[in-house]
């Protein structure tokens, strides 16, 4: 079944939230063969640092499978970038996680989870900047430049490299 | 607060934000809004839960 954004939900995490439901959400995903105990390690870091209050988590799941089908979540926090000695706002992209069994290679959706959760943060992040002065939303690419499916895949939703010697990605929201 | 992983120590370290002075600088504040985009993103309807 071709999947669209409507079979999906997003549900935003409490500080309270991330510490008791912690270890069942990260021992519910599956992750990369390799590059398992790394994702679970900044995941299990990520849930710490929302538990106090300095990233905020949603979790993404998918309505057509069971009720604990989540399928991926992203963090997000509250930061700055720093031009000419200005600091602009920003909001940083903590960190983007896709359950491995839901990953785009083996996935057969139309639409990535990945590609959810960034137009959700875009989304999230240019309604804040209705109430609340942003300028751009940033990110730094798991892996780096040699990532380079994941950094084609953020090219296409528009993130540009900071500078060539930098791994960090911008887009400039207003 | 974003981390990668240091493959020398086998471990998480945290990473932080460049900071940027000169044509860098000025080359990402002067870009383009991609305001094509971001109005199609604006426009999906996402089902967003409560905690």
């Amino acid at each position: 079944m071709l999947s669209s954004i409507s079979n999906y939900s997003f549900k935003q995490l409490s500080s309270q939230s991330c510490k008791k439901s912690k270890n069942i959400i990260v021992d519910s995903f599956s992750y990369h063969p390799f590059r398992g105990t790394r994702e679970k390690e900044i995941l299990v870091q990520t849930f710490a640092d929302a538990y106090l209050g300095n990233t905020k988590i949603t979790l993404i799941s998918d309505n057509r499978k069971d009720k604990n089908s989540k399928v991926g979540l992203i963090a997000l926090s509250n930061g700055s970038l720093e031009l000419n000695g200005k600091a602009l706002p920003a909001i940083i992209i903590d960190y983007v996680f896709v359950n491995y069994d839901s990953r785009g290679e083996n996935s057969n959706e139309d639409i990535k989870v990945s590609q959810m959760l960034l137009y959700y943060a875009i989304q999230q992040a240019l309604e804040i900047s209705k109430i609340v002065g942003l300028r751009y939303l940033i990110l730094r690419p798991d892996g780096g430049k040699e990532n380079e499916k994941l950094v084609s895949f953020y090219e296409s939703m528009e993130f540009r490299y900071m500078t060539d010697k930098h791994e960090w990605m911008y887009l400039k929201l207003t | 607060m974003v981390y990668v992983y240091n493959e020398k120590n086998q471990k998480i370290q945290l990473v932080k934000v460049p900071t940027l002075k000169g044509e860098d600088a000025n080359r990402i504040e002067n870009a383009q809004v991609p305001k094509s985009f971001l109005n199609s993103v604006l426009k999906m309807k996402l089902n967003i839960v409560s905690a």
